[in-house]
């Protein structure tokens, strides 16, 4: 083993001592300014709207100001494969799980008011593009009596729903076909889409004025240490804490071992391999260690299309009883949408390919029967986002991991992260910050629930 | 905000240190490293960078803003590039920050300037922001002890008229409040008569305040012109009032778009829109003809596209065709006398 390598470190003392010289430029100290700090409390690994809607609620809910020193790692600043600047932009109260409904009504609260929560000095105020118009949920015989009963919970926790039978709802909207439909469910507040773009350049900017701290790269290594335990019941435990986070910079082999007390793991449809670095998964099967985080990315296509005759200016979202949904963008009568795939049909994830032909074969026709002024329409574009979909039970997990003890979820939510962003960046925070989670109740959400195999399924996947 | 002022951590405290840790997002061009050091009573602001495209990434500024800006005083704080920034001029240099444009943009940019170098500065603006919005929070509070006294009518009167509008009860004249925002108590004796034209033109009114217009069943006719803080999430709040809505005027309301215009599709009464002079609209012509075919049994005011040029065609030619835009009445906006 060479201990000192005399050469080298006496070539490097020269060069020091060159570059101090007069009229030499000065290479005496690296240059540090992409890499992340050394140390930080909290590390945010994902920059979508999750990552940062936890990193400015922290920053909100911190006892004083400046206590917490937060860290985003985004390895993709231009967010070209998030799925955040993807995605469709709806927010709905219409879910069959409590939660889910306290966590939207919070979150378009959020938004109403979002130039009160997101306003930095010297900043224009945001505009969302929030399109009020509502969701539109059709069932058919099979499901109606589910929507019934999913439409009571809603109202109960203050949504305001109404149920439509198909002679009202011809009345109401006549460019639909009402054939098959036994019930139809119509948000008629508080639902809509908006611009998940501008909400995310808004979180940026005040997250940024917040004072948290942002880097281009990617976490490639966890440094970790295990403490072995006895339980309550006698049995050992292996709990594992987190102390480093190697992040890698972009396009070179270099980089930091950012020390940090606790890992928010908010990298959406990435988020299942993440957990794996952290060991998360890596025991024998059936036990606590050996359950993984059941999260991947599941591709879906979004499609514009341009119908001159289609419905007008007051459409809602409308979801079709066979999986379909669409709604109107801008004024010149085009239309996005598109359909979930059954499990047989799942595309490969591996890129953001759009199969065209998946629009003509499972799109166009449900679309067509249910409205049919579709029958003429014309395709103009189409893309592919991720969902970081629970393969489990379809619902997000939130709060901490039982063994690997700093690092939290929030990730997982298939399809409806974008809405419930603001209401899960404050539970994460609260429970980080408290110990607890405060406003709304999210212990179902838990981690734990994969390894007690308790399913608490959303039954209202779009 | 005043205890984290007041906790030390701010006037005295250590400055919170720049770190250079933030990525760039496009590698921005640095601004002029600017640190005042005055050591009269302003307090020195930490040095930082401007880039232009969003807001600039204070170095770890660790304070909590909650500015609440009205519509009108965003203008005030527009994020304006200073002339002086381009290293033409020193940063001492005050003379290079008031632009020949006017003394209302002189104004700005000195404050602006002064907020970015002093915390105080800062806070004062802050400050002055929020107590505008919280003003307009209060006075869009419930009035729930005249509704649990009188009713939801006479509420949603006093509410009225206490912030300037007018308000017509059934078989009755309108009752204005005089300029001093008060009104006679005869309005208290109209227990079972419900309210059935509201003239709201130019109130304060948000979200929060619908709370006491919402109830008012029997309410015909509605004048929101000119609010300065009805915007389209107010309107989505209108289906309430279907029933009996007859008549809506929206005109000059600067936050409303066409987003809010679409959910008027449940007001299946209505028989009179006024959608003229919306800034917030981009193309008014072609959201005129698609509100008219929303609302077939409505007559639309609007601006008139029929002499704005040969592509705004009317799509439907069975729709009522307007010869020239309602003048906006400002006297008696209902037609109900």
């Amino acid at each position: 083993m060479v201990l000192l390598d005399w050469d080298g470190k006496v070539s490097e003392f020269k060069k020091k001592i060159q570059s101090i010289m007069p009229g030499e430029p000065s290479n005496l100290m690296c240059d540090t300014k992409h890499l992340p700090p050394e140390h930080s409390d909290v590390v945010i690994v994902g920059g979508g709207v999750v990552g940062l809607s936890v990193a400015f609620w922290l920053k909100k809910l911190e006892k004083r100001q400046g206590a917490i020193r937060v860290l985003v790692v985004e390895r993709d600043h231009t967010y070209s494969k998030a799925s955040t600047g993807l995605s469709v932009g709806g927010i709905r109260q219409q879910f069959s799980l409590p939660q889910n409904v306290q966590l939207s009504l919070f979150s378009v609260d959020f938004l109403r008011n979002i130039n009160e929560y997101l306003a930095v000095v010297d900043g224009p105020p945001l505009d969302l593009q929030f399109n009020p118009l509502g969701y539109l949920l059709l069932a058919s015989e099979k499901g109606a009596a589910v929507l019934e009963t999913n439409v009571k919970m809603q109202r109960q926790e203050g949504a305001k729903i109404s149920l439509m039978s198909p002679e009202q709802l011809q009345k109401k909207f006549p460019w639909i076909n009402t054939e098959g439909v036994a019930l139809a469910s119509y948000g008629l507040e508080n639902e809509g889409w908006f611009d998940p773009w501008s909400l995310l350049q808004g979180l940026r900017r005040k997250v940024q004025s917040m004072g948290v701290l942002f880097c281009e790269g990617e976490v490639t290594r966890f440094i970790t240490s295990s403490n072995s335990m006895r339980n309550s019941d006698g049995e050992e435990v292996n709990l594992k804490r987190i102390h480093e986070v190697h992040v890698k910079m972009d396009n070179s082999l270099e980089y930091q071992p950012v020390e940090c007390a606790i890992v928010v793991n908010a990298a959406g449809a990435w988020s299942g391999q993440l957990a794996e670095l952290a060991g998360i998964g890596k025991g024998p099967p059936g036990t606590l260690e050996g359950t993984k985080l059941p999260v991947e990315p599941r591709k879906r296509f979004v499609y514009l299309w341009h119908c001159p005759q289609g419905p007008g200016l007051e459409t809602p979202l409308v979801t079709d009883t066979s999986g379909v949904y669409f709604r109107r963008e801008g004024l010149s009568n085009n239309y996005v949408g598109g359909r979930s795939p059954t499990e047989e049909e799942e595309p490969d994830p591996a890129d953001l390919e759009v199969d065209h032909d998946f629009f003509q074969n499972k799109v166009w026709p449900h679309l067509a029967q249910r409205v049919p002024a579709f029958e003429a329409l014309k395709v103009h574009s189409a893309w592919a986002g991720y969902y970081d979909y629970n393969t489990f039970d379809q619902n997000g997990v939130v709060g901490p991991h039982p063994l690997v003890v700093n690092m939290y979820f929030a990730s997982g939510f298939s399809g409806h992260g974008l809405q419930h962003a603001p209401g899960v960046g404050r539970a994460v925070a609260e429970v980080l910050l408290g110990g607890c989670f405060q406003t709304i109740d999210m212990t179902p959400f838990l981690f734990s629930r994969f390894y007690l195999e308790e399913k608490v399924l959303e039954q209202n996947i779009i | 905000m005043r205890e984290s002022v007041r906790d030390g951590t701010r006037w005295w405290g250590e400055r919170p240190a720049p770190s250079g840790y933030e990525a760039q997002q496009d590698g921005g061009t640095q601004g002029v490293q600017a640190g005042f050091e005055l050591t009269v009573i302003l307090l020195p602001q930490p040095s930082k960078c401007r880039e232009h495209r969003l807001a600039p990434p204070h170095p770890a500024r660790d304070s909590e803003r909650r500015i609440l800006q009205e519509p009108g005083s965003w203008e005030f704080l527009r994020l304006i590039p200073p002339k002086w920034n381009g290293g033409k001029r020193g940063f001492r240099d005050l003379s290079g920050v008031v632009t020949p444009e006017g003394n209302r943009r002189k104004r700005r940019t000195l404050l602006q300037f002064l907020s970015d170098h002093f915390c105080d500065m800062e806070f004062l603006r802050e400050n002055v922001l929020q107590k505008q919005m919280q003003k307009v929070s209060l006075e869009n509070r419930s009035f729930t002890i005249i509704q649990d006294k009188y009713g939801r009518d006479i509420a949603g009167a006093c509410f009225i008229l206490q912030h300037g509008g007018s308000v017509k009860f059934r078989d009755r004249e309108w009752i204005r409040s005089d300029e001093y925002r008060r009104f006679s108590a005869e309005v208290l004796k109209f227990q079972a008569v419900p309210v059935e034209a509201i003239d709201a033109s130019g109130c304060a009114i948000n979200y929060h305040g619908l709370d006491n217009l919402l109830p008012l069943k029997k309410l015909q006719c509605l004048s929101l012109q000119r609010c300065p803080h009805v915007d389209d999430w107010c309107l989505s709040r209108l289906y309430l009032l279907a029933d009996s809505l007859q008549e809506l005027s929206l005109a000059g309301c600067p936050q409303i778009s066409e987003r809010g215009l679409a959910c008027l599709h449940h007001l299946s009464n209505l028989r009179r829109l006024d959608i003229s002079d919306l800034p917030g609209v981009e193309y008014p012509g072609l959201t005129q003809i698609l509100v008219e075919e929303m609302l077939p049994n409505c007559e639309v005011v609007g601006t008139d596209w029929t002499q704005e040029g040969p592509e705004e065609q009317p799509q439907d030619p069975a729709s009522p065709i307007h010869a020239k835009p309602a003048a906006r009445d400002l006297g008696d906006p209902c037609g109900v006398s």
